[in-house]
């Protein structure tokens, strides 16, 4: 078919170069058309039809196929003032974050991680009882709650094991937000008996609030949980999953160039294994906001007053970032002299009177050895602690308390099976 | 909101269409048609729809006093340039104050004055570039009577924020689209359905499997120009060159397609531009409905080429400088603007002589034309520029890029279609069975590389 398009070749030498912007003849009227029953006008919208109920349906039925962390499982359908959904038991291959994030080959490897919820909602603690924790850990999100361990390897349940105690794990996802009415729906919960809590702070996680919070309305609470729920099940479409694996098996830098690595920056311990650091990890560790933590401290000092309400004495742990514990020493930087944070941070807390324990410090000393060793107390490739890493941490936070006064309650600990207990 | 994205063709699409075609009132259809453009410009910041209402309101009121001031000269001399005036003022804040302070910046440094004027930072609002154009063609197509203006406020809306090209064209006049409108209540859904999603079908295909392909390969190598070898960088290069023709070509296709399936007939934007003979037939094919209004609305008026034969190359080359900087606010913009219009005029000037060349000779060398000018279009600085040059002109050591065998791949297919194969509106779009289910496979491809990839939005709409 010819138009006035394919006529208009430019080979007739009336064409003028002046008139360069030529007007353009319209195109002839096109017959209007009919569709046929194979026509694009059917098949298109068909398969869109078709592609959405795969995309919609499948994310309420089971996940577990697609091995995927199973934080993000556990998150689809969260409970009204649980993180998790509750009552899940889960097990899915590691897979180290930073390595799937920037789309690079895995080189280490561990035992598939059990992650199980208990009936409230939170991470279950093997060694806790729901009706009677003597201490709370919160605060601190994936370091809390857990995220590449195994349900006995997370930081409340080793601390617990190590003070005697049932500890309770009241890690929340990042995001959700961090408020009294919450915690009083769960001290209700654990039967009025916890007198310790320890306010994890990980500099790796988002900046927290600034300043003394005011109570949310019972509108702007549900709002906020319809908003963890839809989260939930907006990132478990499974089509999308597999075409975002798939996508990113075509972009792993064999065939088509990994737009992803920029994310992050591998390093390399002296016996050669690869340690991978966050790129944004080391541009906060190079800009810390500094000016930032007043106002933090006044939000954790906020949580001291709330919780010493309740008759709970509450401590907090500051846990640095694989890259201000390592990076000085892999990326190469040892000499240059910076201020952390996290050690502003200290101080604005211990002038709140706030108890605080900077793991920085204790981590630093000794990350010389851990390098040369190569036991590191993170994950190689993941920017979370290992089972070593939270090990260590936590006799320290034992040690710690029992320095600061802290004494175990006269009820001795008993390990408890996973039941489903009723709220 | 992007046309290469879920929400849009899961979501927006469907509930846009569907409504549509449930309303029967012309007026019903005009505010849906007009909300939903809204939606579709606020899904990407709301705040800036206020900015698009207000062009419109401006645009519609003066259309209004057209009408009511037709016999009064100089009522309608104030009815053209102030509304205009507005329209330009608007464009001259958001896109460019940034650039020209930094001119100012520049010049003061240069004359040893160490005080610099701070950047204003401003976010530039996404198709301003080209919802402006529609207005200012409405005035002044009003002005000269080459449409009359409508009274209807909704018809008007509906024209400006339609979302099939609002923000990266094709730039629609009323006049292209007035009878459309008008019969909006007498479209038959069905009359189109098929042209409409062949046309969207293969300008999805064009962008998401063509241009994004080898922006995939060829992003990366640029950013570290200084270190590609010479047929790196001719690959990139070549790569930039038809991926920009894809991108853009294949957004201007979704947009006709869109149309079709409401109803309207978007004009052609580009013919096969890559088998241009000569500047002058470059210009003919390339982004047809940017350089139609610019040789209705500058270079005519500038005098076009009535006059004495340097009028006419000067025409040509302001023409093409505003034409440059309407693309960006950099010099490198500027200056391809120049060069292109530089091109026409030495063209014109030696027509006579190219035109005397194998047919094949003179596509090579406007092909090879074109390549140059786009290199200095994707420079994001002068440095950039120069290393890009140096190794396009010169022999150059470095480092080949990764996944140049899918970019040769995909430069053949791209090369294949665009020297060789119809465009969009040559097809007859009416495809044997075997051929539509082919289609619909690649389709079934663009979704899953839409919902793997991290959106990708169009060249043009920085634009």
């Amino acid at each position: 078919m010819t138009t006035p398009a394919t006529q208009r070749s430019g080979s007739s030498p009336a064409a003028q170069p002046g008139a360069a912007l030529v007007e353009q003849t319209a195109p002839p009227p096109i017959a209007a058309d009919r569709p046929s029953r194979w026509s694009l006008g059917r098949l298109l919208p068909l398969t869109l039809v078709v592609w959405a109920v795969l995309d919609v349906l499948p994310r309420f039925g089971p996940l577990e196929w697609l091995e995927l962390d199973p934080v993000q499982i556990a998150q689809r359908a969260p409970e009204r003032y649980g993180p998790f959904k509750a009552n899940l038991r889960l097990q899915a291959p590691y897979a180290g974050t930073e390595g799937r994030l920037a789309n690079v080959r895995p080189e280490e490897f561990r035992e598939p991680v059990v992650f199980t919820t208990d009936s409230l909602g939170f991470r279950l603690s093997p060694f806790a009882a729901e009706e009677q924790a003597a201490a709370l850990v919160f605060g601190g999100f994936s370091f809390t709650f857990g995220s590449a361990l195994s349900d006995d390897e997370t930081f409340p349940s080793v601390l617990g094991s190590m003070l005697g105690v049932r500890t309770y794990n009241a890690g929340r996802f990042q995001g959700d937000p961090e408020t009294a009415e919450e915690m009083d729906w769960l001290l209700n919960r654990l039967g009025g008996t916890v007198r310790t809590a320890v306010y994890v702070y990980a500099d790796a996680a988002p900046t927290k609030p600034v300043g003394r919070p005011t109570a949310p309305t019972e509108a702007e609470s549900l709002y906020a949980y319809a908003k963890r729920y839809v989260r939930g099940w907006r990132m478990m479409s499974p089509i999308e999953i597999l075409s975002v694996r798939f996508h990113k098996a075509l972009t792993a830098g064999d065939l088509l160039p990994n737009e992803l690595d920029y994310k992050v920056v591998p390093t390399h311990l002296p016996n050669g294994d690869r340690v991978l650091l966050w790129r944004n990890e080391i541009e906060a560790w190079d800009a810390p906001d500094l000016a930032s933590a007043g106002g933090q401290a006044e939000f954790i000092a906020w949580w001291r007053d709330e919780l010493k309400r309740r008759n709970i004495e509450m401590s907090v742990l500051l846990l640095p970032s694989k890259t201000e514990v390592y990076g000085p020493m892999l990326l190469g930087r040892s000499s240059v002299v910076k201020e952390s944070f996290l050690n502003v941070f200290e101080t604005e807390l211990q002038r709140r009177e706030i108890p605080v324990l900077n793991a920085l410090t204790e981590l630093r000393a000794s990350a010389a050895r851990d390098i040369s060793q190569g036991t590191l107390s993170f994950y190689r490739e993941d920017s979370h602690w290992n089972p070593e890493g939270v090990s260590r941490l936590a006799s320290a936070v034992a040690a710690f308390l029992r320095e600061n006064g802290w004494q175990a309650p006269p009820s001795k600990i008993t390990s408890t099976s996973n039941r489903a207990n009723a709220r | 909101m992007l046309f290469n994205s879920a929400i849009f063709l899961l979501a927006f699409l469907p509930i846009t269409y569907f409504v549509f075609w449930f309303l029967r009132s012309k007026d019903a259809r005009y505010i849906w048609l007009a909300a939903t453009g809204y939606v579709f410009y606020g899904y990407w910041n709301p705040k800036f729809c206020l900015l698009m209402l207000f062009s419109t309101l401006v645009s519609y009121t003066a259309g209004l006093g057209f009408l009511k001031w037709s016999e009064s000269a100089r009522a309608r001399k104030y009815l053209l340039v102030v509304p205009i005036t507005v329209d330009l003022l608007l464009l001259g804040y958001f896109k460019y104050a940034d650039f020209g302070i930094s001119i100012v910046n520049s010049a003061m440094e240069a004359a040893g004055v160490p005080a610099a004027l701070p950047f204003l930072r401003i976010i530039l609002p996404v198709g301003i570039s080209f919802y402006t154009f529609h207005t200012i063609t409405y005035i002044v197509d009003s002005y000269r009577g080459a449409i009359k203006p409508t009274r209807n406020f909704f018809e008007f809306a509906c024209y400006v924020s339609l979302f099939s090209q609002l923000v990266a064209g094709p730039i629609v006049r009323f006049r292209e689209l007035q009878e459309d409108l008008e019969q909006i209540d007498h479209k038959d859904r069905r009359s189109y359905l098929d042209r409409g999603w062949s046309f969207f079908a293969v300008g999805l295909m064009q962008k998401v499997l063509i241009a994004d392909t080898i922006a995939l390969v060829i992003d990366p190598a640029l950013k570290q120009a200084d270190q590609l070898s010479s047929a790196a960088a001719w690959l990139c290069m070549l790569g930039y060159t038809y991926q920009l023709y894809f991108d853009f070509a294949g957004y201007s296709n979704m947009a006709v397609g869109l149309g079709f399936l409401f109803g309207m007939h978007i004009p052609i934007n580009f013919d096969s531009p890559y088998k241009a003979l000569n500047p002058s037939d470059f210009w003919r094919r390339w982004h047809i409905s940017l350089s139609r209004c610019l040789k209705d609305y500058l270079y005519v008026p500038l005098g076009g080429s009535r006059g004495p034969e340097w009028l006419t190359y000067r025409n040509l080359l302001l023409t093409m400088l505003i034409g440059g900087l309407w693309h960006g606010a950099a010099w490198t913009f500027v200056i391809w603007g120049a060069y292109h219009g530089a091109l026409l005029a030495v063209y014109r000037r030696f027509a006579s002589v190219w035109d005397g060349f194998p047919q094949w000779i003179q596509r090579a060398a406007m092909f090879l034309l074109v390549i140059f000018g786009w290199t200095l279009f994707r420079a994001e600085s002068w440095g950039h520029a120069e290393a890009l040059f140096a190794r396009l002109l010169l022999p150059h050591d470095g480092t080949m890029i990764v996944g140049a065998g899918v970019l040769s791949v995909m430069l053949l297919i791209a090369a294949s279609i665009a020297h060789f194969g119809p465009s969009s509106f040559e097809l007859k779009h009416k495809w044997t069975p075997a051929t539509a289910f082919a289609i619909t496979a690649l389709f079934i491809l663009c979704l899953i590389r839409i919902y793997g990839a991290t959106n990708s939005p169009f060249l043009y709409f920085q634009f």
